[in-house]
């Protein structure tokens, strides 16, 4: 079995995003083998998920000032800025008789990313829905794109490298009106290879160790390849329709954010809680408060309250896995507290019937600190 | 999760669409419970805009669920002429009332008779869900 390997480097937005789905699309046809793309875009461009609301994500003014281009992805999630210090990878497959399920299929695409990440001694692994993390520090984020061609796209933007706070003023995070302890609490959730590894290293040594992983791991073969003409005229004519689209760039989302806040208090400390739901979905979950905890132990419980469902008995059980894990770093952080101020929270969010007050989450952020409702606890 | 297969509506085989014919070219249409589980909970929901052609086999819609963002197929040919304002809204819906509350949308279709050749439906059901659900389990789409 062999695959495709395609290399690229300083990708417009547009042209980046046509040639993921336009691949996809060919190879969900059977016109194709499967394809592991590996690129970086052109510094830089900030890309929200399917469906988020780009005016609400980013900043556009900051983006426009800088050059940052603004796109939109065909997977979901939060929004990223991309550029490059940030490794791109597409993994493009067929459906076909006995495929595993795709979550399946995304810990495999995962379980190769930590291994080429594994090359520099950096223990990543996959949370939640689509986090590779370090110790509770997102370095990668993952998608899942299935078309009805019966294509899959599995993508993910590795963070080789990160200017945080360019990151943030593009993903309209106001700097202003945090503290230095609340944008410390963000930066201290996000990490990078070169960080990790504590070495100087190039996009170009991360994207060989990534390739060499996944021929590994999948016990495959990496043809070197560049696209056919055939291929470059369909990704040019998908950019132009789609991905070089203001109607498709600035689309109307129908589903409102809801933001809720709930704070608590307890023996152990007030706990302050922010949520931002997607229809019934946790898309983040912020825990803050005076409470006594460790910081990889709290990031690890937004991380799996991730795109979580918002059921209580859900959120619960998946907390209390979370605490198996971490029963000392939790001691003084009762479980049962946290489960009902989420669930406070939740309701509090459940309750706006209003666009006004939405916040702001990215891939790698989790909510600001807000002027969302705060119910009587 | 309850999978069952109500034996009045039809089913688009490998897409789980089903649709239910309240006149000859008046089609409503959904998602069935073992294609939601393989999405997970629905987020996000987008359908093609009203009085807009679909095609049999193409997307009328996306979605963004807890698993991933995926193409809705029509399950027939026609014009999408109604959609439901209370799944766009909150698309849990869909999850909470596959086959009540959570209709996605109505195509007006001249080929019925013709399309619906191409769906399981009666004394078909039984065995083409069964087939599906081992088939679902043992593709790792389901637990248990």
């Amino acid at each position: 079995m062999t695959w495709r390997l395609l290399q690229e480097d300083g990708v417009a937005d547009s042209y980046g995003l046509a040639a993921d789905e336009a691949m996809t699309l060919r190879i969900g046809q059977g016109e194709s083998p499967t394809c592991l793309r590996l690129y970086t875009y052109r510094s830089h461009c900030a890309l929200v998920g399917r469906f988020q609301r780009i005016e609400n994500e980013l900043n556009l003014g900051f983006c426009g000032e800088q050059d940052i281009a603004v796109n939109r992805r065909p997977t979901g999630g939060g929004a990223i800025l991309m550029g490059s210090g940030q490794l791109g990878v597409a993994w493009m497959l067929r459906e076909q008789d006995g495929i595993t399920a795709p979550r399946e299929l995304m810990r495999q695409f995962a379980a190769a990313l930590s291994s080429g990440l594994q090359a520099f001694g950096i223990p990543a692994q996959f949370r939640g829905k689509n986090d590779l993390e370090v110790d509770g520090r997102k370095i990668a984020g993952l998608g899942i794109h299935h078309n009805a061609s019966g294509g899959f796209l599995f993508h993910s933007s590795l963070l080789v490298d990160l200017d945080v706070r360019l990151m943030l003023r593009a993903l309209n995070i106001p700097l202003e009106k945090l503290d230095d302890k609340q944008i410390q609490s963000i930066e201290g959730r996000i990490t990078s290879v070169c960080k990790e590894s504590q070495r100087d290293l190039s996009v170009s040594e991360v994207r060989e160790a990534v390739a060499d992983a996944f021929a590994q791991h999948f016990g495959t073969e990496l043809a070197h390849s560049g696209f056919s003409d055939e291929e470059r005229q369909a990704i040019g004519e998908l950019e132009v329709q789609k991905y070089l689209s203001a109607d498709w760039i600035h689309q109307k989302v129908e589903v409102p954010d809801l933001m809720g806040e709930a704070k608590l208090k307890t023996p152990a400390g007030l706990l302050d809680v922010r949520v931002t739901l997607a229809g019934r979905q946790l898309k983040a979950v912020f825990l803050g408060g005076d409470f006594f905890a460790s910081e990889s132990a709290i990031a690890d419980l937004e991380g799996r309250l991730r795109w979580h469902s918002s059921d209580p008995l859900q959120v619960r059980n998946t907390l209390a896995d979370a605490y198996v894990r971490w029963a000392d770093e939790l001691e003084f952080l009762p479980l049962d507290s946290l489960c009902e101020v989420i669930g406070h929270a939740v309701n509090a969010a459940t309750a706006q019937s209003s666009e006004t007050g939405t916040h702001r989450y990215g891939c790698f952020v989790n909510p600001a600190p807000s002027h969302a409702r705060t119910p009587a606890v | 999760m309850d999978y069952t297969f109500p034996e009045h509506l039809f089913y688009e085989r490998v897409t789980h669409m089903w649709a239910l014919p309240e006149s000859d070219t008046r089609i409503r249409v959904g998602i069935d419970p073992l294609g939601l589980s393989s999405l997970g909970e629905l987020a996000y929901l987008s359908l093609n805009a009203s009085q807009s052609r679909v095609q049999s086999g193409q997307p009328m819609g996306v979605l963004e669920a807890a698993k991933m963002t995926g193409e809705m197929i029509a399950p027939v040919n026609g014009t999408l002429v109604e959609r439901n304002p209370a799944v766009l809204e909150d698309p849990f819906v869909v999850n909470q009332d596959p086959y009540g509350k959570g209709w996605l949308a109505v195509i007006e279709t001249e080929s019925w008779l013709e399309d619906s050749t191409n769906l399981v439906s009666g004394a078909e059901i039984p065995a083409w869900s069964a087939h599906e659900l081992e088939r679902y389990r043992e593709q790792g789409w389901i637990e248990g």
